[in-house]
């Protein structure tokens, strides 16, 4: 998802932070395990919000972590989450996903980023296989292929593609959880996935505009480059999709988690408007230290 | 029924000042207006709300002791017949979103013909796709308005009022839940004012608390 769902990490505690590190690890072990060995390279720290949002519906409430060694870190061992259901269906459902998103930057990307892909592709396939979620492969492929026409199409809107993805996202939060749990999950994922395609499609306004690229707010600005206005109106939109992304948030079953909860707020709430500071800044980035 | 006092995220021997300030921040977290008419999660929000009035109120019973008991606030409406129009079609769909009828204000605004769009075409049409939750079109739609028509209030206050509601993004996570608060009483800088101030008050009478200060 493209390292927009990520938590500020000065803002959590270390406990939190632990934790978050130790499902990560826990994601990439069960990918090993599930979709191949070599599966586990395309993993991103994005999965890690779909595995703590499974977590919160899973009956037990304690998840054990054991002190592991892996190829990657062979020096140290590190607290690993131990797998459970909705680890195992985050390093599934993140096959599947990565293998559709990487077929389709295949057909839009040229040059080194089209060779890095070309490699990547064959192992995301063979994992995308054997993550045996055909019902949702499909939909992820459909939704995929639909966004593809559109922009094809110049659609001059930003919320029609975007809804798109939103569905896709929200049917990877839902899919498999019994028909009373469904509804809170997927409009989570679903106000999710429009605000990462709409934040996408404004940061990559000026390089898309150089390239010639499709980009569904290059229709109404016409290419020229964003004025402080414009840059403006267009975080207003993000945030009140923000806004419907909380009142989804709001209603998850939340209450006797507190480590895994505050993870989930500080992603929402701090590390997604963190995400979309490159609205603010006119010129260079600078990093400031509080 | 559940403990009313875990309802609403609190200890049974909290103050009526800390009950009231619960139920207030819980009330506006899933107040009606958080989930407007479109939203699939109207039902669950209202559910929310019933449980934590009821827990609210039972509260009030156990401790009966009398006093106000505080309702979430008013309802919130937002009248579009404006300042515009007073005839034509913009006056129709007007009309059509204040009844609440967006998709026959959607149809109609459709239909207007390209080169008759004015910005009050673009104003309409971003309030339906707000309504909508195309919130990433209204705001471009706003934008337009605005720019054609740069000296209409309106349309400025239209654009005031979302960017309010967007800066209001994340005020229930600051302000109201338990996440990480102090309160003043656990800081080490108030703990030491106080001695501070205390070691003054001995030295007036003409004790001395602290004698290095």
């Amino acid at each position: 998802m493209f390292g927009y769902v990520k938590p500020v990490v000065n803002e959590m505690l270390v406990k939190e932070h632990e934790f978050y590190k130790a499902t990560y690890c826990g994601i990439c072990r069960a990918m090993k395990k599930h979709t191949g060995t070599l599966s586990s390279v395309t993993l991103s720290y994005d999965s890690i919000f779909l595995a703590l949002l499974r977590m919160l519906y899973i009956e037990d409430k304690d998840f054990s972590a054991r002190n592991r060694r892996c190829i990657a870190h062979p020096l140290k061992k590190r607290p690993m989450l131990d797998e459970n259901s909705a680890i195992e269906y985050t390093a599934r459902a993140f096959a599947v996903l990565t293998y559709y998103k990487l077929r389709d930057d295949f057909q839009d990307e040229r040059g080194a980023k089209r060779a890095a892909v070309a490699i990547a592709k064959p192992i995301a396939e063979h994992a995308s296989a054997k993550a045996e979620l055909d019902a949702l492969s499909e939909i992820v492929s459909d939704r995929l292929g639909k966004i593809d026409a559109l922009e094809k199409a110049e659609c001059a809107s930003v919320d029609e593609p975007a809804a798109l993805f939103g569905e896709l996202l929200g049917e990877i939060f839902a899919y498999g959880l019994a028909e009373g749990e469904r509804l809170v999950p997927y409009e989570v994922g679903y106000h999710l996935g429009k605000f990462i395609y709409a934040a996408d499609a404004a940061e990559d306004y000026d390089s898309d505009v150089k390239k010639g690229r499709y980009n569904p707010y290059a229709l109404l600005y016409k290419g020229a480059p964003l004025t402080r206005e414009n840059r403006e109106s267009i975080k207003c939109g993000l945030l009140l999709e923000c806004k419907r992304l909380e009142s989804a948030v709001n209603l998850l079953p939340f209450g006797t988690r507190a480590t895994i909860e505050n993870i989930i707020n500080n992603i929402i709430y701090l590390g997604l408007v963190k995400r979309i500071e490159f609205l603010d800044k006119n010129e260079e980035k600078t990093t400031e230290v509080k | 029924m559940k403990d009313p006092y875990s309802i609403l995220g609190i200890s049974s021997d909290a103050t009526d000042e800390e009950v009231k300030n619960a139920y207030r921040t819980l009330a506006r977290k899933y107040h009606p207006d958080n989930y407007g008419d479109d939203n699939p999660l109207k039902d669950l929000a209202n559910e929310k709300m019933q449980e934590i009035n009821s827990a609210y109120d039972e509260i009030q019973r156990l401790r009966s002791s009398g006093g106000s008991t505080y309702r979430g606030g008013g309802t919130y409406y937002q009248d579009y017949s404006g300042t515009g129009s007073t005839s034509g079609v913009y006056y129709e769909i007007r009309r059509c979103i204040n009844s609440g009828k967006f998709h026959e204000a959607e149809r109609r605004i459709a239909e207007v013909p390209i080169s008759d769009r004015t910005a009050e075409w673009h104003y309409l049409y971003s309030v339906v796709l707000m309504k909508r939750g195309n919130v990433n079109d209204a705001m471009r739609e706003l934008e337009m308005a605005c720019s054609m028509e740069p000296g209409n209030i309106e349309y400025q206050k239209a654009k005031e009022m979302f960017n309010t509601n967007a800066r209001g993004y994340g005020s229930t996570y600051y302000g109201g839940n338990n996440y990480r608060r102090r309160s003043s009483s656990d800081d080490a800088c108030d703990c030491c004012m106080n001695l501070v101030c205390l070691d003054c008050l001995c030295e007036c009478m003409g004790g001395d608390l602290i004698r290095c200060i």
